[in-house]
C-alpha cells in the first residue's frame, strides 16, 4: 500500500496477513467434518490444474451462514463454506473448478457436485479494501506499536513500514480527514525527431527532449520545472535545462530522476498511449537496460500491454496498460475525453476550450529542423515542450480533477486509478459489496455468458425511456419544465427495487398481496415494510450525501472548499445514475433485466401520468387562464405549455403542478419545477432550442439539445450559421433578422467572401486506406497527397482538413476533397453550391421548419443565391484553362485592356471614373491590411515571441488558414492596386 | 509576397539595440551588459531588448471566432472594440525579450510602455523574473542637422504652416467656408488677422503648408465609394489647387483618407486631384510619416495614428508633459506621448502589434534616424507643443514637438518659424 503522510512523505507499507478468500454455497447437511475433506480435494483439483504445483493452495475451508443478495427469501441464513487461498491468482482456478463441479467423499455420497460460487469475482485489492473498510484516498492510521519501520527498504519511498492487515485503522472522509493528501505530481511531455512524412517510430527515431513540472498537490506553482535535450541547449530561464550527447544518457538521467522524485501521480496529455510507451520502447531499442524501473518498489520493471477498454458510457477505445506500482497515472487526455463531450480532443483545442487560450502547435516534421539547428533553436524547441508539459497541470488544476476524482473515489469506496482505467460498474460493485458485507449476504458471481449471446439478449432486454411525442413549433409562449429529480434513483428508492427484494414469479403466490407490489413491466418485489432492499439504500446514501454536500455548498464561501464539495456533489449524482445502468449492463457483473426494467416502466408511466394530470387540471373551465398542453416528454422531463404569454405566471403554474402532481408519487419520487423556455423553438425529438428562465429577471442563457452547434465533423460555417440563427430567434426574437442573415450568409458563401478557415472540415486519419471499406473524401485526399509530396503528406494518426473544391463534372464527392492550403496556393475554386446543399441545408430546414412556411424557398432558393462568383481558374485546375493565355482586363469592367499604354488598370470606358475604381481598390486592400495584421500579430503574440518567427502550423486553431489566405489576397490586392501607375 | 512581422521587430532590435546600449553604458559605466540568456540569479547586470506589454484587455482577433460569425460581419464587434478610448489595465505586465528569450520584467510601471518599445534595463534576475532598478534608457537622439548659424542673407523670417483635419466631406457650408477663409489667408487673398498689413503679414512668409492628414473624412470603407465621396474630393482638389497656385503644399495621407489603412501610408493617388495636380512643382502627394529639410531644419510627423496608439495603450497622460509644454490642456496628453516616442526613437512603437503596418523585411523605417528639429502629429484635439531639450552631451539641437489640432473642429493652423522654431496658432472662426 502507497501513500503520502500529511507533510508530504511517501509511504510504502507492507500489510501481511490478508487472504484472498471466497464464499460456495453447501448444501444444508454439509458438517464441520465434510471441511476438511472438501479442502483437500479441492486443493488436489487445483494443484492438478495448475500443472501438479505441489503445496497447499487451499488454506481453509470453514462454514458460514449467511443470505445470498439474489432474490427475496423467507429463510434468512444458509449454509455457506468459506474457501480461503493462499494466493489472490488461485481464486479463480478455485471458482473454475467448484463451478464445473468434482465429487469429494462423504459429500452428498461422493457424487459428483456443482457448487455456485459468491464473491469469487472480486479482485483482491478491493476485497482487501472492502473488509478493512479502506476507500480510495482517505487517511489510514497506523496506530503506534502497530508496525515495525523496515531498515532495508523495498521500495523508492521515503518511510517504509510492515504491518499487519488488522491493525490499521482507516478514517472516513469527514471533517480534518477530508482534506486530500499532498500528491507529488509531476507532468511530463516528450518531443521526438520524426523523419520526413513519417509519425516519429520508437524503433527508429530519437527522443530528442524531455519536459518534466513537478507540483505539489494544493500548490499553485511547479516546484520543479525542468527540461532534459538531446545536444546542446541554450538555457531558460526559470528552468533547468539538462542536455546531453547521448541519447542513452538522457534516458537514464530522466529515470533516475523520476526515482529520486518519487511522484504519487504522473499526468500528461496522451502519456498512456504515447509519451510512456515511446520512451519505454526507446529505452528497449537503445538497450538502456536500468531504465524501465518507475515503479516504487526496487527492482520491478515497468510492464506494458495493450488492453481493450469497453464501455456502455465510454465507448472502447484500444490502449496501452502500463504497470507503475505505487503511480496512479492520469492521462489527461483520457479525463477528458470521458467527462467532456468536445469537438476535438488535442491539447490546442482542449486549452483553447478550457483556458481560453491558444496554444502554438508545431509540427513534427518542423521539430526534427529545429533539433537540428542550434541550441538557440533547440531551447525554443524546450519552451514549447515545457509549455506541452506545463498544459496538463493547469488543466488538472482548472478542472479541479484531484478534487472529484478523490471524491468519486472515496464515495464508492475504489483506487484512484480504478476511475481512468476502470468503468462504471466497478463503483456499484465495491459499494454494493460493502453493503451486503454488513447484511451479512454475499454476491453471486454471474457466469457471464458468451459473446453472440449477449448481444442477442440486450437487443430484446428491455424498453427503454419514454419520449413524448414532440409537437415541434416555435413557441413564443414561456414553456414550463418539470423535472424529475434522480428520476431513476428515486424510482429504484420508492418502489424497493433490488436484487434482494425481487421475488421469482413461482414464489409470488405465497406472499401476502399487502407486502409487494408489482411494477409496470410485470416484475414484483417486496415492499420495503417488509425487507428494505439494497440498493435503495445505497442510493440514499449517495443521495443523502448529495443532498448534504449541496448544502454546504450553499453555506460554503471559499473557493477552495466550494470547489470540493462540488465535485462531490457531482460524483454522487453520476454515482446514483450508474447503479440504474449496472442493473442493467448485459455484460456487468451483475445484470438484473426485472430491476432496470421495471424501473424504466415505472418512468414511462410516470411521464404519461403527469401530462394526463396536468392537461386535465389546467384548463380553462378550471379557471386558468389557458389550456395547458404537454408539448413534449422526455426520459424525465415534461414541457409544458400552460398557454399564458406570462413569464411570473407560468412559473408560478409550474411550481403549482410540480408539487400537485408530485404528490401522487411515491416518496421520494417528487417532480421539480426548475426552468421556463421562452421562447423555445422544438425541432423533433431530442432536438430542441430555448432560452432558459430560472427567474423573471433575467434568462440563464441559450439551451440547445441535439443541434449541429458543436458536432466536431462539421466546418465552422455550419456552427456558426446555426448559433447565430439561435442567438437572432430566440434571443433578439427577430426571425426575419435571422432569415435576412441566412441570406445574406448563403449569398456571401456562393459570392466566395467568406472566410476560407470556415470552409475547413477535418477528420480522423486513424487507419490505413486498405482497411476502410468505402472511399472516403480525406482518405482519398491524404493518398493524392502522398503522391505530391509524401514528405509533407498526413499520416496515419492526423486530422486531415480538406475543403470541397470543384472538380470535374459527375465527379465522386470523395475525389472534390483538397487540401485548404494547396487549394488556396493553386486559385482551385470551392464548391460553394456543395457546402449549400450538403452542410447548411438541412440543418437550416430543421429549424426554420416550424417557424416558416416556406422556408426551403425563402431560404435556399431567394435572390440572394442568384450571384455566384469563381475566381479565375488558373492552369494547374486543369482544364481548358492550360490553353489560356493571360490578358489583362480591366478592373472596372472585366473587359480586356485593348491598349495598355493609356492605362495597365482600366479600359477606355472606365477610364473616366478612375478614381471610383481607385477607390474600390483601396477598400479591398485596406480590409485585408486589417485583417493581416490582426492576424499575424496575434500568432507572433500567441508563440510568446516577437524576434522569432511565426512556426505554429495548428490546424484547429481558426487563425490558420485565415492568416495564410490573407497573406495571398493582400499580395493580389496589392497588385492589382499597383496597375494603377501608383 | 506579405511576409511575417518578425523581421521587422528583428530589425527595430538591430537598429536600435547598439544605441541603447551606448545609452546604458553612459548611464551606468560600470554595469556588465547581459543576454536574457546569459542572467544569472541575483546578478546587477542590464540588459537590452524589446518590450511586450502583456495586456489582458487588448483586442485580439480570436474573439471575433468566440463571439460568432454573425457579429463580426455586421461590424458590431469591431466598432465596439474601436470605440475604447484605452486598453489599459492595472494589472498589465511587461516581458522583455531580445534575440534569444523572454523574461518578464518587475518593478516598472507597466502603464508607461508599449509593445515594441527598445530600451536598456538595470536590475537583477530574481527567480526567473527580472527585477528592474528603476530606471531605464533608451536610445540617445542621433545628431540631425548642425545648429544652423544663421545667414545673413536670409534673415528673413519663414514659417512652415502645420494643418491638418480639414475632413471635407461633411457638406457643411460654416465648415466650406472656413477652409476657404484658410486657403485666402495663405495665398494672400484676404486681409491679414489683426493689424498686420497685407504684404507684411506672417501669411505672406509661409515658405510651405504641410497638411497632416485627414483631407478626407471616410470614416466609412464601404466598398462602393458614394456619389458625396466624389463630390469631396472636388472640393478637396480645388482647394489643393488654389494653395499649391501660391505655396509649396504637402498633402500627407492620414486615417480617413483615401489611401491604404496600414502604416506607412501611401501617397494619394493623384488621379484624386486633376486639377491640383497640374501644379507639378508644388502640389507634393506624400507618405505618412513624412519626412523632409525646409531651409535646413528638419521635420517629421505622422498624421497622429502613432500618438493615438500611444494613448489607448499605455497611461501615458497629461501629468506627463514637461514643463516647457505651453497651448490647451486637451493637448497635453497628444504631445507627452509624442515626445515619449521621440525618446524611444521611434516613431510607432505599437506598430505592428496594435498599429497595422506593412511587413517589412528588411529595416524597419520606423526608426528615428535622425532626430529632427520639428516633429509633429496631426489630426489631435487640441493645439500645443513643447520644446524637448536633448541631452547636452549628444549634442543635438531640439526638437519642437507639435500637436497639430484638427482644422475641422477647433479652426486652428499652427505656424512655425523655421529658424527659431517658435511656434503658434492662428484660429479662423
Amino acid at each position: 500500500m502507497f501513500g503520502v503522510t500529511k507533510e508530504g512523505h511517501s509511504v510504502c507499507a507492507h500489510v501481511h496477513g490478508f487472504e484472498p478468500y471466497f464464499y460456495a454455497s453447501v448444501p444444508e447437511n454439509f458438517g464441520e467434518a465434510d471441511c476438511a475433506a472438501f479442502r483437500r480435494r479441492l486443493n488436489e483439483e487445483v494443484s492438478a490444474a495448475r500443472k501438479n504445483a505441489p503445496g497447499v493452495h487451499v488454506v481453509d475451508v470453514s462454514l458460514e451462514r449467511k443470505q445470498s443478495l439474489m432474490h427475496y427469501s423467507d429463510v434468512k441464513d444458509r449454509l455457506f463454506a468459506k474457501i480461503t487461498m493462499g494466493l489472490p491468482n488461485m481464486v479463480s482456478a478455485a471458482r473454475g473448478i467448484l463451478e464445473k463441479g468434482f465429487s469429494v467423499p462423504g459429500v452428498r455420497d461422493g457424487a459428483f457436485t456443482t457448487y455456485p460460487t459468491f464473491e469469487s469475482n472480486i479482485v483482491y485489492a478491493l476485497r482487501f479494501m472492502v473488509d478493512c473498510a479502506v476507500v480510495g484516498g482517505n487517511w489510514i492510521e497506523f496506530p503506534v506499536n502497530s508496525y515495525t519501520v523496515r531498515a532495508k527498504k523495498a521500495s523508492h519511498c521515503q518511510i517504509e513500514v510492515d504491518i499487519m492487515y488488522d491493525k490499521l485503522i482507516s478514517h472516513p472522509a469527514e471533517g480534518e480527514y477530508s482534506k486530500l493528501a499532498p500528491f507529488r505530481i509531476l507532468s511530463v511531455d516528450i518531443e521526438c525527431a520524426g523523419r520526413k512524412g513519417h509519425f516519429p517510430d520508437a524503433q527508429l527515431d530519437p527522443v530528442i527532449q524531455i519536459a518534466t513540472l513537478v507540483t505539489e498537490q494544493g500548490s499553485d506553482k511547479p516546484i520543479i520545472r525542468a527540461v532534459w535535450t538531446l545536444d546542446t541547449c541554450a538555457p531558460i530561464v526559470g528552468a533547468d535545462v539538462l542536455s546531453f550527447k547521448d541519447e542513452r544518457e538522457l534516458l537514464r538521467n530522466w529515470g533516475n530522476f523520476l526515482r529520486g522524485c518519487d511522484p504519487d501521480l504522473l499526468i500528461g496529455y496522451n502519456i498512456v498511449n504515447f509519451d510512456f510507451p515511446y520512451l519505454l520502447e526507446r529505452a528497449e531499442k537503445l538497450g538502456v537496460a536500468d531504465f524501465p524501473y518507475w515503479g516504487r518498489l526496487i527492482g520491478t520493471k515497468v510492464r506494458m500491454r495493450d488492453t481493450v477498454f469497453s464501455s456502455k458510457a465510454y465507448g472502447t477505445h484500444e490502449s496501452k496498460e502500463i504497470s507503475c506500482e505505487g503511480r496512479v497515472q492520469f492521462d489527461m487526455l483520457r479525463a477528458i475525453q470521458r467527462d467532456y463531450k468536445l469537438s476535438s480532443y488535442s491539447l490546442n483545442a482542449v486549452s483553447a476550450h478550457f483556458l481560453g487560450e491558444q496554444k502554438e502547435d508545431v509540427h513534427y516534421s518542423a521539430i526534427s529542423e529545429l533539433q537540428n539547428g542550434t541550441p538557440e533553436t533547440r531551447r525554443r524547441l524546450a519552451v514549447y515542450c515545457l509549455k506541452d508539459a506545463y498544459l496538463p497541470q493547469r488543466l488538472l488544476d482548472k478542472l479541479m480533477y484531484m478534487y472529484n476524482y478523490i471524491e468519486m473515489a472515496r464515495v464508492t469506496g475504489v483506487p484512484l486509478n480504478y476511475l481512468l482505467t476502470r468503468g462504471q460498474s466497478i463503483k456499484v460493485m465495491s459499494q454494493l459489496l460493502r453493503k451486503a458485507r454488513q447484511r451479512n449476504m454475499l454476491i453471486p458471481h454471474h457466469v457471464k455468458q458468451g459473446g453472440g449471446n449477449v448481444q442477442a439478449e440486450g437487443g430484446v432486454a428491455y424498453e427503454g425511456a419514454t419520449v413524448l411525442d414532440a409537437k415541434a413549433g416555435y413557441y413564443e409562449m414561456p414553456i414550463a419544465t418539470l423535472d424529475f429529480a434522480s428520476l431513476y434513483p428515486s424510482i429504484m428508492m420508492a418502489h424497493n427495487l433490488c436484487y434482494s427484494t425481487l421475488v421469482p414469479k413461482d414464489k409470488v403466490g405465497k406472499l401476502n398481496p399487502d407486502d409487494y407490489g408489482t411494477s409496470p413491466s410485470g416484475d414484483t418485489f417486496v415492499k420495503a415494510s417488509k425487507v428494505k432492499g439494497i440498493l435503495p439504500e445505497i442510493l440514499e446514501e449517495l443521495l443523502g450525501a448529495r443532498k448534504r454536500a449541496k448544502a454546504d455548498l450553499k453555506k460554503a464561501t471559499d473557493p477552495l472548499q466550494k470547489a470540493v464539495l462540488d465535485g462531490r456533489q457531482l460524483a454522487l449524482k453520476v454515482s446514483a445514475n450508474s447503479v440504474y445502468g449496472f442493473t442493467g449492463a448485459m455484460v456487468g457483473q451483475l445484470p438484473c433485466l426485472e430491476i432496470s426494467s421495471s424501473t424504466t416502466a415505472y418512468g414511462r408511466t410516470m411521464i404519461d401520468h403527469t401530462k394526463k394530470m396536468v392537461e386535465e387540471k389546467y384548463r380553462t373551465v378550471n379557471g386558468y387562464t389557458g389550456n395547458a398542453e404537454v408539448i413534449y416528454g422526455d426520459t424525465d422531463s415534461v414541457m409544458i405549455k400552460f398557454n399564458t404569454p406570462d413569464l411570473a405566471e407560468s412559473m408560478k403554474l409550474g411550481e403549482e403542478a410540480a408539487v400537485y402532481v408530485s404528490e401522487t408519487f411515491l416518496k421520494p419520487i417528487k417532480l421539480e419545477f426548475e426552468k421556463v423556455y421562452w421562447p423555445y423553438l422544438l425541432i423533433s425529438k431530442k432536438r430542441y432550442a430555448g432560452l432558459l428562465w430560472t427567474n423573471t429577471e433575467n434568462y440563464d442563457k441559450m439551451d440547445t439539445k441535439g443541434i449541429e452547434t458543436v458536432r466536431r465533423d462539421n466546418c465552422l460555417l455550419v456552427r456558426q450559421v446555426i448559433e447565430t440563427v439561435l442567438e437572432k430567434i430566440l434571443k433578439q426574437r427577430d426571425v426575419q433578422g435571422a432569415v435576412k442573415y441566412v441570406q445574406s450568409t448563403i449569398a456571401d458563401l456562393l459570392m466566395n467572401r467568406l472566410d476560407f478557415s470556415q470552409l475547413v472540415i477535418t477528420k480522423g486519419f486513424t487507419k490505413e486506406a486498405d482497411s476502410y471499406g468505402v472511399k472516403m473524401a480525406h482518405i482519398e485526399l491524404a493518398q493524392r497527397m502522398r503522391q505530391r509530396d509524401p514528405a509533407t503528406a498526413p499520416v496515419v494518426g492526423d486530422r486531415i482538413a480538406y475543403v470541397i473544391i470543384k472538380a470535374a463534372k459527375n465527379a465522386k464527392a470523395y475525389e472534390k476533397s483538397e487540401d485548404p492550403i494547396f487549394a488556396l496556393d493553386n486559385n482551385l475554386p470551392i464548391d460553394t453550391k456543395h457546402y449549400l446543399d450538403h452542410y447548411l441545408t438541412k440543418p437550416l430546414l430543421r429549424i426554420f421548419e416550424p417557424i416558416l412556411h416556406n422556408a426551403q424557398s425563402v431560404l435556399l432558393h431567394g435572390e440572394h443565391t442568384r450571384r455566384i462568383a469563381q475566381p479565375t481558374p488558373t492552369a494547374k485546375a486543369g482544364g481548358i484553362m492550360q490553353f489560356a493565355k493571360i490578358r489583362l482586363s480591366c478592373i472596372g469592367c472585366r473587359a480586356p485592356i485593348s491598349d495598355e499604354k493609356m492605362s495597365k488598370s482600366l479600359c477606355k470606358n472606365c477610364l473616366n471614373d478612375e478614381s471610383q475604381h481607385l477607390r474600390k481598390a483601396l477598400a479591398s486592400v485596406n480590409n485585408l491590411e486589417g485583417d493581416f495584421n490582426r492576424l499575424w500579430t496575434q500568432c507572433q503574440r500567441c508563440q510568446g515571441s516577437l524576434h522569432q518567427d511565426v512556426l505554429c502550423t495548428s490546424r484547429d486553431c481558426p487563425i490558420f488558414y485565415r492568416r495564410k489566405k490573407v497573406q495571398k489576397d493582400l499580395t493580389e490586392a496589392t497588385a492589382q492596386l499597383r496597375r494603377f501607375d501608383w | 509576397m506579405h511576409g511575417q512581422y518578425f523581421q521587422l521587430y528583428f530589425n527595430r532590435l538591430q537598429a536600435l539595440k547598439p544605441r541603447a546600449r551606448e545609452a546604458a553604458r553612459a548611464r551606468w559605466p560600470t554595469m556588465p551588459t547581459r543576454a536574457v540568456l546569459e542572467l544569472c540569479e541575483d546578478e546587477a547586470c542590464v540588459i537590452v531588448g524589446t518590450i511586450y506589454k502583456d495586456m489582458k484587455d487588448k483586442p485580439i482577433i480570436l474573439d471575433e471566432y468566440v463571439k460568432g460569425y454573425g457579429e463580426e460581419a455586421e461590424g458590431a464587434a469591431a466598432t465596439t472594440r474601436e470605440e475604447r478610448a484605452t486598453y489599459t489595465r492595472e494589472d498589465d505586465g511587461l516581458e522583455f525579450e531580445d534575440e534569444g528569450a523572454r523574461v518578464k520584467l518587475l518593478g516598472v510601471d507597466a502603464g508607461k510602455f508599449v509593445t515594441g518599445v527598445v530600451c536598456a534595463v538595470k536590475g537583477k534576475a530574481v527567480k526567473g523574473d527580472f527585477l528592474v532598478d528603476d530606471v531605464v534608457a533608451y536610445a540617445p537622439p542621433t545628431t540631425g542637422e548642425a545648429k544652423k548659424s544663421k545667414s545673413e542673407a536670409s534673415t528673413a523670417t519663414k514659417y512652415v504652416c502645420l494643418v491638418s483635419g480639414f475632413e471635407i466631406g461633411g457638406n457643411d457650408a460654416a465648415a466650406s467656408a472656413r477652409n476657404q477663409m484658410f486657403v485666402d489667408y495663405v495665398t494672400g487673398a484676404s486681409i491679414a488677422y489683426g493689424d498686420e498689413s497685407p504684404s507684411d503679414s506672417d501669411a505672406a512668409k509661409i515658405c510651405r503648408v504641410i497638411i497632416a492628414g485627414g483631407t478626407m473624412d471616410l470614416k466609412t470603407s464601404s466598398e462602393e465609394p458614394s456619389a458625396a465621396t466624389s463630390e469631396a474630393l472636388k472640393e478637396l482638389d480645388i482647394m489643393l489647387a488654389e494653395l499649391a497656385s501660391a505655396v509649396p503644399v504637402d498633402v500627407m495621407s492620414g486615417k480617413t483618407d483615401p489611401t491604404n489603412k496600414a502604416m506607412p501610408q501611401q501617397p494619394l493617388h493623384p488621379v484624386y486631384f486633376p486639377e491640383a495636380s497640374k501644379y507639378e512643382k508644388t502640389m507634393c502627394l506624400v507618405t505618412n510619416p513624412h519626412d523632409l529639410t525646409v531651409d535646413q531644419t528638419s521635420f517629421l510627423g505622422t498624421s497622429g495614428q502613432n500618438v493615438e496608439d500611444v494613448m489607448k495603450f499605455s497611461t501615458i497622460d497629461a501629468d506627463d508633459v514637461s514643463s516647457a509644454f505651453v497651448g490647451a490642456a486637451a493637448a497635453k496628453r497628444p504631445v507627452a506621448a509624442l515626445t515619449q516616442t521621440l525618446r524611444w526613437q521611434h516613431i510607432a512603437p505599437g506598430a505592428p502589434d496594435t498599429l497595422a503596418c506593412y511587413p517589412f523585411k528588411d529595416r524597419d523605417p520606423f526608426v528615428i534616424e535622425r532626430t529632427p528639429r520639428v516633429y509633429f502629429a496631426g489630426c489631435q484635439d487640441a493645439f500645443g507643443y513643447e520644446r524637448v531639450s536633448h541631452d547636452p552631451a549628444a549634442g543635438v539641437a531640439d526638437t519642437l514637438v507639435v500637436a497639430v489640432p484638427k482644422f475641422s473642429s477647433t479652426g486652428i493652423a499652427v505656424l512655425v518659424d523655421i529658424d527659431t522654431l517658435s511656434c503658434r496658432s492662428i484660429q479662423f472662426l
